[in-house]
């Protein structure tokens, strides 16, 4: 008997919305929400509303996407943030059936049953979505499934996906896996696949909202939506959290809490001091918000750490911290630019003030260096051949 | 009297400090020795005697009766001289100490002090010309009073680096562009780095404003205005090294390519260091050691712009411009960009002190008034001296 709890090959979403018992109402609401996140980035132009609307069109349109969601090196956090993400029902639908075909988390067969499922899907047109870094090093053993390395997995479920979308820092770049030393050379999905383009939805996890926006846009389009320099959802990654806090204006004054606890902090100033990296990261963090538009950390009072910025654990830290330090080779000690810079100008004053000094003496050397005077006719002396001649 | 092979133009006299003796004036000392010199004299020291005189006193008051020239024997000359209007006359002798002395018949007290002087102050190759003066009286009987020495040196110079304004030739070494490019640039890289300190540094803004302004926004948009004219300043200046007419403008001149200047390298550096006391080859432009250090700056100056913009470009990664900028970003991560950024800025004030240390003692102690050309756009050069790039 047909599940009628299923998204069916023939059926079209909005077939599967209406058997589900989800209302006109709640789908639309849903794609409104939806139209708000993806035009927020200013990507596409032209009303919301109607933007909505063809939204709804399309996507009750759409048929049902084969789906395999890999999860490999990584700490399933990503996939968590994505599960408490499901706010309505129709996003939870989406998310539902998304992982349809094989993810190792969520999907009921296990062993066997599981590998089988994973060598149908992969062998059809199908959505590839990657969790989780692809480690390299020593022939990619620190990270294996049913036997076979994740690069080796990767490269398989790749082969006939007609999308790929990395979700996570990790699927990105590597994250924390590749944080320096990167013990097991971890790298990102492009890194693997490099014939087509991947779209990463940055971030260490990324907010829910815009996993299942990418995913609603690929719903309804079909593709991907458009991309910023490195691959990341313009939609989600074109705005910057700075220029979107509710703390700028603090900053525009130059009101900065300087420690967690004390006045300015209190008064909600802005975090720039405390090592809040706003200013360089690129994510939707203070327009969409976490966990169902609750808050997210700037708003709850701490810094931004940058994570859907490539290479954050080296590159944004320290993170309670303004600007890096520079450890100073041999002692080991951190100093910070404006320490090292005002050391250069004194050596450098100082070096002027040496080197006058050093001119002076140079000076009255020069001058007890030079010779004795030439002979003098005032005091008799007289040419030499002269006196040749006398004698 | 002329008792060297030497071209005049070679040797240089030098004075020392008069040294008058029993409370006499060196002013009257000084007048003395040149008055004792007979008229119309070609030895150099009698000259530079007479021209230190006739600084203090007009010597056309004086006029001379007779000179006794110098006898080898008794090693002093006698000049008889007399106020011009006046019968008044007076003899002056110039000699040796010694023979000066001997002539003034001194008590032991005067004769060993001025000896025991004039042999310790006669140091640096100084030899002692002493005087004294004496009423005329029938032949043998004047009384000589012992009035000083003065310290004397004659020295060669093979260039011959006179101080008068008259050896030098004005030579136009910088276009008023660079000139105005130049002040343009410190101007504004001074701006750049107030605002900058200020932006990155809290105890400032609070000193300042007790929160509740634009304060910081007034500081950054000064900022990036300060950082587009800075780009400005030099684009112009990189068309300029390859437009301008100045040959000492042009991209060669930035570089120390050519083997000579390699070779004279070595030289500018053993002289700065202290490790070569003969002045290193003359250039009207930069030599091979500024050559570098402004080519270096000019380095610093583009990564300055290149830091600087590319952290601007998070304001707009899409602008038509910025977009390129953005790349440099994901190079090394936007945070050790502003600490690259930051660095920039004490990199140019370390700069400045020695900059414009070098530039003042061209001016002071090298005499080639470099530091009025980045002003005036010229400089004084010794005629005669050879210039590697003239
Ligand atoms: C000689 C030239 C310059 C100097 C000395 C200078 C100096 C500085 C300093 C000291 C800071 C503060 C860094 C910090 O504490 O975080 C800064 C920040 C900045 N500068 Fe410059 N700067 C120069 C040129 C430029 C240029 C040409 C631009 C391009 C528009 C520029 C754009 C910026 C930006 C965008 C920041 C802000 C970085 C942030 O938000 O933390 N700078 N600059
Ligand atoms: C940030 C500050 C400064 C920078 C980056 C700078 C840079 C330069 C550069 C690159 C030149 C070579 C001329 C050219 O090719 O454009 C130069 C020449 C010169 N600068 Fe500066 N300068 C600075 C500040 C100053 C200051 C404050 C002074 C004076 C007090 C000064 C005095 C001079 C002089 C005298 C020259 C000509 C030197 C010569 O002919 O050898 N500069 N400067
Ligand atoms: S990106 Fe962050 S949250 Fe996601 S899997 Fe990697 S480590 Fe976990
Ligand atoms: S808290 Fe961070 S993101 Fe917000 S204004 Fe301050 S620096 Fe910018």
């Amino acid at each position: 008997m047909k599940d009628l709890q299923q998204w069916a090959e023939e059926d079209t979403f909005g077939d599967l919305l209406k058997r589900r018992g989800v209302s006109r109402r709640e789908f639309l609401s849903f794609c409104g929400k939806m139209a708000a996140l993806i035009g927020a980035g200013g990507v596409f132009a032209g009303s919301r509303t109607a933007w909505a609307q063809e939204l709804a069109g399309r996507l009750e349109g759409a048929r049902r996407p084969s789906v395999v969601y890999l999860q490999l090196q990584e700490c399933t956090g990503c996939l968590e943030s994505l599960l408490r993400s499901a706010s309505t029902p129709v996003e939870e639908l989406i998310l539902e059936q998304i992982s349809l075909d094989y993810n190792e988390l969520l999907m009921a067969p296990s062993g066997e049953a599981a590998e089988q499922a994973l060598a149908t899907a992969q062998g059809k047109p199908h959505l590839l979505l990657v969790n989780g870094s692809v480690p390299l090093k020593d022939g990619g053993v620190y990270c294996t499934i049913g036997g076979r390395s994740a690069r080796d997995v990767l490269e398989r479920a790749a082969a006939n996906a007609t999308a790929v979308v990395a979700i996570g820092a990790c699927a990105e770049y590597g994250c924390v896996q590749a944080a320096a030393p990167n013990p097991t050379g971890a790298v990102g999905v492009a890194d693997v696949i490099r014939d087509r383009p991947v779209v990463n939805v940055s971030g260490c996890p990324p907010i829910a909202e815009t996993i299942s926006a990418t995913l609603t846009y690929y719903l309804a389009y079909g593709r991907t939506p458009p991309l910023d320099g490195l691959g990341r959802p313009l939609f989600a990654y074109g705005q910057r959290i700075h220029d979107k806090c509710p703390r700028r204006a603090s900053f525009d004054a130059g009101q900065f809490a300087e420690r967690f606890d004390d006045q300015n902090a209190r008064l909600g100033h802005c975090l720039y001091r405390l090592g809040c990296k706003g200013p360089a990261t690129f994510a939707p963090c203070a327009t969409i918000e976490w966990n169902d538009g609750l808050s997210f950390p700037i708003k709850a009072g701490h810094p931004c750490l940058g994570c859907t910025e490539r290479h954050f654990y080296d590159r944004m830290t320290p993170f309670y911290r303004r600007l890096p330090g520079i450890v100073v080779p041999g002692i080991g000690v951190e100093a910070t630019a404006n320490t090292i810079g005002v050391a250069a100008v004194a050596a450098s004053v100082a070096a002027v003030a040496v080197h006058s000094a050093a001119t002076v003496i140079a000076k009255h050397r020069a001058r007890r260096a030079e010779p004795e005077s030439l002979p003098l006719a005032v005091l008799g002396d007289r040419k030499e051949a002269d006196e040749k001649d006398k004698d | 009297m002329k008792i060297f092979d030497i071209p005049e133009d070679e040797i240089r006299i030098e004075l020392g400090d008069p040294a008058p003796f029993d409370g006499g004036k060196r002013r009257e000392l000084m007048l003395a020795a040149a008055l004792g010199a007979p008229v119309g004299t070609r030895d150099p020291v009698d000259l530079a005697l007479l021209s230190a005189a006739s600084r203090k006193e007009d010597l056309r008051h004086f006029e001379q009766t007779a000179f006794t020239p110098l006898e080898p024997r008794l090693a002093r000359s006698i000049a008889r001289v007399r106020r011009v209007g006046t019968e008044e006359e007076e003899l002056i002798a110039r000699g040796e100490v010694d023979a000066i002395l001997y002539l003034c018949r001194a008590d032991e007290a005067t004769r060993f002090r001025a000896e025991l002087q004039a042999e310790m102050r006669m140091t640096r190759g100084y030899r002692a010309l002493g005087i004294a003066k004496a009423k005329p009286e029938p032949k043998g009987n004047e009384s000589w009073t012992f009035m000083g020495y003065i310290p004397i040196r004659a020295t060669r110079h093979k260039s011959t680096h006179s101080e008068e304004p008259a050896d030098f030739n004005y030579v136009t070494v910088w276009d008023w562009q660079l000139r105005v490019l130049h002040w343009l640039s410190v101007f504004l890289i001074l701006v750049l780095s107030l605002t900058g300190l200020l932006m990155g540094s809290s105890r400032f803004i609070y000193g300042v404003t007790q929160g509740y302004s634009n304060y910081l926004s007034w500081l950054r948009l000064t900022h990036f205005v300060a950082g587009w004219f800075l780009l400005c300043a030099a684009i112009l200046r990189i068309a300029g090294l390859f437009l301008a007419s100045n040959r000492f403008q042009r991209w060669y001149a930035l570089f120390p390519v050519k083997k000579r200047d390699l070779n004279n390298l070595v030289q500018v550096v053993q002289n700065y260091l202290f490790c070569r006391f003969e002045r290193p080859p003359h250039y009207i432009g930069h030599n091979p050691l500024q050559q570098i250090a402004y080519t270096a700056i000019f380095g610093v100056g583009l990564a300055a712009l290149f830091t600087g913009f590319a952290l601007y470009a998070l304001y707009a990664p899409d602008h038509w411009l910025l977009r390129y900028f953005v790349w440099f970003d994901d190079l090394f991560g936007v945070q050790y960009l502003r600490l690259a950024h930051q660095l920039i800025m004490w990199i140019f004030l370390a700069f400045i002190p020695i900059h414009v240390y070098l530039s003042i003692r061209a001016d002071t102690v090298e005499r080639e008034g470099a530091l009025s050309s980045i002003v005036s756009g010229g400089r004084w050069c010794r005629k005669g001296t050879k210039f590697e790039d003239g």
